[in-house]
């Protein structure tokens, strides 16, 4: 049986669902445009999607560097206002996401090297919690240790903790100029070498795909001036240690997704396109030169993959390569799209065995150092995250706290809860 | 109990004496001062964990201290209670470059982090003005920011993994040294707890790129107006400026007189302004940051030519609250945000309170990310200019909140500003921070009477000022 479908739009219609589901005892789960809904274990109850739509209630005050927008409020209308103002939030995100669904899964993209993610731009929130408490942290500047930092704990809580329903964030004036350059390897085997290099620059992401051949793509964003000596100064180090040359590219600067269509700001309202919820992939071009794999992680992965397994996984940056090396050895058709930078990495693939492909690039990552999670592929009965840590133990405590019935998006956090 | 402390640090690292007592009674925030049972230095992770099992079997508070350079009462000590202090926790434990992450005990001095691994050409970012004081754990339990946090962020920002030791003893590792570990940001939550959470024993932090060059810029204004206009101006230009200090006419004197750097005495306002980077693109910004200035009717703008010039002018600001140590026995720095757009509105009402309550105010503020720090000069032998102090503090906190901003910025909010949480939290809010407080400590032993209010804590606040006025 598929679960209904509910929209509410404000603060009143999104508490009013969550005080139905919970006298109903019935599983809710939020969204905004659905691009992350599968992410996480498998829901143990999902009776309801509460589809969390706009609202014209927008404070932006350019100056003060703040922007308070509802929870459903399109990220591409955002950011098209923010660059009227000559402003940006320093998220990647997919243009058709809500902010509440990019603070709400947590996933930054590859500006992730030196803007972070959402838990850095967020300033203030608004929540429905599970038993239809109000509640509220933060605030509408951009500095603040007023009591608990709650907004911490609901960027990547995947609607487990409560349904936003307002957010305000920290937003700066955007670069000016940008440029990205691939360097393409026919294996892994020098990238960590490239990394280091990269690395004695400053670049604003530095990515990569793997499939027949590797692309690892630096990105630098800022004042012109900046950008040449840090263009010129990679080159003298790539062609010094015998790699070729990159393949330039100007860049939008502050260009947040990938969308050949793009002429500038994309117009329009809050609302983030039609109310359908999200269920595959956009078609999404690469601009000239991209590969589409890098394409998709740029955005932080936030496109939809065909294929039928996807496990994300994060180690070291210094043993990004190496993991990949080992990953692709278990199957060489899988497709790997990452942010060396960070050390995070997507592996797509459509193996004759998924549950086992899943393990072995678990175990491969676990034994690297790191995590990992499995995105989409066989989540029955399985623990998708791994490895178990301690702390989710303090999770589930802080799970009862703000959810005590259990009716949001129950089963799907880490540990199963 | 203190036998028992013994057993497990030693004779020489358990302090009893009044005279120790006493010297960890408070912290800069001096008039709410309390008395602990003793004060242990542990070395370790176990240690500590060892000291509050056995707290916790007793039901005695644990209050955590680094160096005491607090300006809410955050550390307070808790009367009866064990004061751990992290004194001889200043170990960098690892400093791995490759990946730019270094693991420090909480006890290591903020700068002194950045020093080891200057030569590398990294840094560690948040710097608050005590830098050369403060410890890397106290700055986690503030979520300590500084001047250069509109550009590099604060605590939080540069934290990656926390090693706990929770009031029963447990010791739980939250967050994690690889990016996006699975499970919720428990290590975001803890920044900032001020210690009401757990004690923190290992911190990894992130080391970034230090700015390969540095312009400062001194702007001479005539008007607290136009200087906040130039504010505006500057960031309308594409600036993010790694800082923007303003300081006001009394600051100026003060700050002049102690260090003769050449600032004008007849402004109403002056903006520090540094644009740091890589080195080509430097001197494009300080070119930019300055027309904006001049347009926005800066009387002058002055470049600070070399490095000695910078050191003073920043020396200038981060010495001017003790500077202002010139006019008054005592001070106390207040600590609210405000949106930037409204300081001259709240510098005026500002000035209202202090001329209604017979006091002196001078006024530092983070201009780019609107943290107001007005210092109240006064002196503490005054009984009842205490009492007018404390009445003109909680009067610029409401008016903080009133124009949309918050109470604190840096500071936290310790004891010094429990009675305004209200003015910010319905019933509610508070209801589900002290939830999520007491998932991590049911009993309430970790730095108890701090940051929620309730009506034990108030009444044990009113009781240590009385104490400390006696």
């Amino acid at each position: 049986m598929t679960a209904r479908v509910v929209e509410a739009r404000g603060r009143e219609q999104i508490r009013a669902g969550v005080l139905a589901a919970l006298s109903a005892e019935e599983g809710l789960v939020p969204t905004g445009r659905g691009t992350k809904f599968e992410a996480g274990n498998a829901l143990s109850r999902h009776d309801l999607t509460l589809v969390v739509k706009s609202t014209d209630e927008v404070v932006y005050s350019p100056d003060d560097l703040v922007v308070t927008v509802p929870a459903g409020f399109g990220f591409a209308a955002l950011q098209a206002m923010l660059a009227e103002h000559g402003q940006w939030l320093p998220l990647d995100g997919h243009r058709d996401a809500t902010l509440g669904g990019i603070v709400s899964s947590g996933v930054a993209g590859r500006r992730r090297l030196v803007r972070g993610g959402p838990r850095d731009w967020l300033v203030g929130l608004e929540a429905i919690l599970g038993d239809g408490r109000i509640v509220r942290s933060g605030g509408r500047v951009i500095k603040n240790v007023s009591g608990y930092d709650l907004c911490k704990l609901f960027v990547g809580s995947r609607g487990t903790l409560g349904v936003l329903t307002e957010l305000s964030f920290k937003v700066l004036p955007r670069p000016a100029v940008a440029r990205s350059g691939t360097v393409t390897l026919p294996d892994l085997e020098r990238v960590e070498e490239l990394r280091i290099l990269a690395m004695r620059t400053q670049p604003a992401w530095l990515d990569l795909a793997v499939s027949s051949q590797v692309d690892v793509e630096v990105g630098f964003e800022g004042d012109l001036p900046a950008i040449e000596s840090q263009v010129a100064k990679l080159e003298s180090l790539l062609a010094e240690a015998g790699f070729a040359l990159p393949v330039w590219r100007v860049e939008r600067p502050g260009d947040l997704w990938i969308d050949a269509e793009a002429t500038g700001a994309a117009a329009g309202s809050g609302e983030a396109g039609d109310g359908a919820v999200m269920t595959s992939e956009r078609a999404v071009k690469a601009t000239e030169g991209r590969a589409d794999e890098v394409a998709r992680m740029a955005v932080g992965a936030a496109l939809m993959p065909d294929e039928a397994v996807v496990v994300r996984v994060g180690v070291l940056p210094t043993r990004l390569a190496g993991l990949l090396e080992q990953i692709i050895g278990l199957d060489s058709a899988l497709q790997v799209s990452g942010h060396l930078g960070s050390g995070l990495a997507m592996v797509r693939g459509d193996p004759g065995e998924p549950r086992a492909l899943w393990h072995a690039v678990r175990d491969l990552a676990v034994a690297a150092g790191g995590h990992a999670a499995l995105e989409r592929g066989p989540k029955a009965g399985e623990e998708c995250f791994a490895p178990h840590r301690p702390e989710w133990e303090i999770g589930r405590r802080i799970k009862q706290v703000f959810d005590p019935a259990g009716i949001l998006a129950p089963g799907r956090s880490p540990g199963r809860f | 109990m203190k036998d028992a402390l013994r057993d497990i640090l030693g004779a020489d690292r358990v302090l009893d004496s009044s005279a120790a007592l006493i010297a960890y009674d408070c912290d800069a925030f001096t008039i709410a001062k309390g008395r602990s049972l003793a004060v242990v230095l542990p070395e370790t992770t176990a240690e500590v964990a060892a000291v509050c099992r056995l707290a916790f079997a007793r039901g005695v508070p644990v209050v955590a201290r680094g160096a005491g350079t607090g300006l809410s009462g955050g550390c307070m000590a808790a009367a009866g209670g064990i004061m751990v202090a992290t004194a001889r926790m200043k170990r960098i434990l690892s400093v791995d470059l490759s990946n730019r992450r270094a693991v420090v005990q909480p006890g290591v001095v903020n700068a002194a982090l950045t020093e080891a691994v200057r030569a590398d050409g990294l840094c560690y970012a948040p710097d608050p003005s005590s830098q050369f004081a403060c410890t890397i754990g106290g700055n986690v339990a503030e979520n300590s920011g500084g001047p250069h946090t509109l550009k590099y962020g604060v605590t939080t920002n540069h934290v990656l993994s926390l090693t706990v030791v929770l009031a029963d003893g447990s010791v739980v590792r939250l967050g994690d040294d690889v990016e996006d570990s699975p499970g919720y940001d428990l290590r975001g939550i803890f920044i900032g707890s001020e210690g009401t959470f757990g004690i923190v024993t290992e911190i990894t932090v992130r080391l970034v790129p230090a700015p390969e060059a540095a312009r400062t810029m001194l702007a001479v204004f005539d008007t607290i107006d136009s200087a906040s206009a130039a504010v505006a101006a500057v960031l309308r230009a594409g600036i993010v400026p790694a800082a923007l200090e303003m300081m006001d006419r009394l600051v100026i004197r003060a700050v002049e007189e102690a260090f003769g750097f050449g600032f004008p005495l007849d402004a109403a306002a002056v903006l520090i302004v540094e644009v740091d980077g890589i080195a080509a693109g430097v001197a494009e910004q300080a070119e930019r940051a300055h027309s904006a200035l001049i347009n926005a009717g800066a009387r002058e703008v002055r470049v600070a030519r070399d490095e000695a010039e910078r050191a003073l002018l920043w020396k200038s600001r981060k010495r001017a609250i003790g500077a202002l140590g010139r006019y008054a026995p005592a001070h106390c720095t207040q600590d609210g945000v405000i949106p930037p757009t409204k300081l001259p509105e709240v510098l005026r009402e500002v000035a209202a309170i202090a001329a209604k309550y017979r006091i002196m105010v001078a006024n530092v503020f983070h201009a780019g990310d609107g943290n107001l720090h007005p210092v109240v000069l006064f002196d503490d032998r005054d009984d009842d200019e205490i009492q007018r102090v404390l009445a003109a503090g909680a009067e610029i906190l409401e008016l903080c909140v009133r124009v949309g901003g918050t109470l604190t910025g840096e500071h936290g909010i310790g004891i010094e500003k429990i009675k305004q949480m209200p003015l910010l939290f319905s019933p509610d809010d508070l209801a589900i921070q002290d939830a999520v407080r007491r998932v991590f400590d049911p009993l309430g032993l970790m730095n108890p009477g701090k940051i929620l209010p309730s009506r034990s804590c108030v009444e044990v606040g009113l009781l240590h000022r009385r104490a400390a006025n006696v």
